[in-house]
């Protein structure tokens, strides 16, 4: 054997040597490199080693063992240590280290985003900017003008004068135009008020992402999110949940224990609003800044208190802190518009076909009758929360997609008064998840704890939402 | 604690034992002495609270150090000090922290040094920053480097 860059201590060189000796099978590693896997306590390895070296697989584990036993500290460790110290001399030959730079304002700023007196404004000023562009640029002015003019004015008059000339029966016109057609309703959703809302949110957090805000953010959450269960690195998730929960959903898979990835979905389903929900109530309650505070911290105590409760309810055991800190950097405006690119193109894919069959869903209810009769069942429920019948289409939409709910509440918005909207609004937050969200909480997490949660979220909504409308007309406040 | 009738220190646990044939059975929140019997009224959790924080305030700000030389671990340490990792409390083989402290380079001889200890901790090995709460920073074992001033931060070779 040729001479080795890394030259293990004695006793582990020996091992390695008897283990390679026995290996009969071949690998795509060399046989000492698959020795030292074995001895690090590599599962796969291990598992292929047992279906291709059956004779001397035994043989094998008790040499692992033994050079196990004895090494007081766990042999992936000091075999990793061994490496480090390979590395620690070669580094200097091959490289020049300068010496002394001065605290530059990067890290200047990177202590000041850590440390809570300063970290929590910048917090708030950083939500202040999301909201201005997400919520201000995204979800009115952009909105406004594809719903009103791209729209309004010229892509859904044009699709019912077409569809009336080419189609002769009213009941398939309804299904491309009219009030809840594919054409005039699905695709106007979709690309009309979740596309900007969407899109604007994404290019915000690509930015974030890049310049390195994000684990810093995790530190300064950490003590926070323990007390609810997860830990710092939760923070990833749940920020890209203002995005989209479906998204976040997927992400969880990060967090490490089973208990954190269950707290983190329960509390993305109920009061994390996704960027499409959060542009729409934005914009419903754009010109009520009380309705949008009330509504703010109802949202957020419930997401502390749920999150509390859980921590206390889900077993497991508590997760450590670690991470990361790069430095922080200016973002790239390539990175960040392929990033924001990739982000829509796969929401537009997720999303497109779900708008459409909702379209579908709710046409073959309306000639069915199957869509009134879900309607006059949950109409008593919306009135018993004090919003008028006119919302209860709304709240029936959201079943297939939360943001869809809020866009069809933002259609009848002039019909009701403000507790009445920011009851909806609420409502709306925290009501079922998307049928998209839905469907990754049953693949991630199995049936029992999705529907757990589903039943837990759906009348915890509206008993919420009954409980803030005696509420605020009891308090008679001016929303 | 100590008790305030007689000044005998004595562990709160024990305490509990000397409450056997009392009908309340450690649910009256007093303390007995298992020395005197006096019923202690124990010390306010809030006061306790309020009284911690100033003595670590105190700590950090005061930056001497630690008085004590030895295996300490990192999170004994005050910011800006530099210090050598001398070892690693490991959990059972392979534990999920053992893991971690690879990936973050903590080994044997490594220069680390705590940037901050609030609202978690921050240290810097090699070129990285990585923020770890307080329990991987107590599994690090270090010892105060003496050779390295203050900003000794970017000297690693």
């Amino acid at each position: 054997m040729s001479t080795q860059l890394v030259q293990y201590a004695p006793a582990i060189e020996s091992s390695i040597t008897e283990i390679s000796r026995l290996l009969r099978g071949s690998y795509s590693l060399s046989t000492r490199a698959v020795a030292l896997l074995l001895l690090a306590g590599d599962d796969e390895i291990r598992a292929v080693v047992e279906a291709r070296d059956q004779v001397v697989s035994s043989r094998i584990g008790e040499l692992v063992a033994e050079a196990r036993s004895s090494h007081p500290e766990p042999l992936a460790y000091v075999l990793a240590a061994q490496r480090q110290a390979t590395v620690e001399r070669l580094l200097p030959t091959v490289v020049r280290i300068e010496v002394g730079r001065a605290v530059g304002f990067g890290e200047r700023l990177s202590q000041a985003m850590m440390s809570p007196l300063t970290g929590i404004p910048i917090l708030v000023a950083a939500l202040a900017a999301l909201y201005f562009f997400v919520g201000v640029l995204g979800a009115q002015t952009l909105v406004g003008w594809l719903e009103n003019g791209v729209f309004g004015r010229f892509f859904n008059p044009w699709v019912d004068a077409l569809v009336n000339r080419l189609i002769p029966w009213p009941a398939i016109q309804a299904l491309f135009g009219g009030e809840y057609g594919i054409l005039t309703l699905g695709i106007r959703y979709a690309v009309a008020i979740i596309l900007p809302i969407v899109g604007t949110f994404f290019f915000a957090f690509a930015i974030i992402e890049d310049s390195g805000y994000l684990p810093r953010l995790a530190l300064l959450i950490d003590r926070l999110f323990k007390a609810i269960g997860l830990n710092g690195r939760a923070v990833i998730p749940m920020v890209l949940g203002f995005g989209c929960d479906t998204m976040a959903t997927i992400v969880t898979r990060t967090l490490e224990t089973r208990r954190e990835r269950v707290i983190a979905t329960i509390l993305l389903a109920l009061a994390v609003p996704c960027s499409a929900q959060l542009g729409v109530i934005f914009a419903i309650l754009a010109g009520r800044p009380l309705a949008l505070l009330i509504w703010a911290l109802i949202v957020t105590g419930i997401f502390l208190l749920v999150g509390f409760l859980a921590a206390r309810l889900v077993p497991g055991e508590r997760a450590a802190f670690y991470m990361e800190l790069p430095p922080l950097r200016l973002p790239r405006l390539s990175n960040v518009l392929v990033k924001t690119y990739t982000r829509m193109e796969w929401y537009l894919r997720e999303v497109l076909p779900l708008f459409v069959l909702a379209s579908v869903l709710i046409w073959l209810g309306q000639i069915t009758g199957l869509f009134s009769v879900a309607l006059s069942v949950l109409e008593p429920v919306v009135r018993w929360i004090g919003l008028p019948r006119e919302a209860t289409p709304a709240i029936l939409f959201g079943f297939f997609r939360r943001d869809y709910g809020a866009a069809g509440l933002y259609d009848v918005q002039w019909m009701l008064s403000g507790v009445q909207l920011t009851v909806a609004a609420v409502t709306l937050t925290l009501f079922v998840p998307c049928i998209a969200q839905a469907a990754v909480m049953f693949k991630e997490r199995g049936w029992k704890i999705a529907l757990g949660a589903i039943a837990f979220i759906l009348p915890f909504a509206f008993v919420v939402g009954w409980g803030l409308s005696r509420l605020l007309i009891w308090l008679r406040l001016p929303l | 604690m100590k008790c305030s009738m007689c000044g005998a220190e004595f562990e709160v646990e024990a305490a509990a034992r000397s409450c056997s044939g009392c009908p309340l059975v450690g649910s009256c929140g007093l303390i007995r002495c298992p020395v005197c019997g006096y019923d202690n009224v124990p010390e306010s959790r809030l006061l306790g609270w309020v009284r911690r924080m100033g003595g670590r305030r105190k700590r950090v700000r005061g930056r001497h150090r630690p008085e004590w030389v030895g295996p300490l671990t990192l999170a004994d340490l005050p910011p800006g000090q530099p210090a050598r990792v001398v070892g690693v409390v490991h959990e059972k083989e392979g534990g999920r922290h053992t893991q971690k402290l690879i990936a973050m380079g903590v080994f044997p001889g490594a220069r680390i040094e705590l940037r901050r200890r609030s609202p978690g901790y921050v240290f810097q090995i090699g070129f990285s920053q990585f923020a770890v709460d307080a329990d991987v920073a107590r599994t690090v074992l270090v010892q105060v480097d003496e050779g390295r001033g203050r900003h000794a931060k970017r000297r690693f070779n």
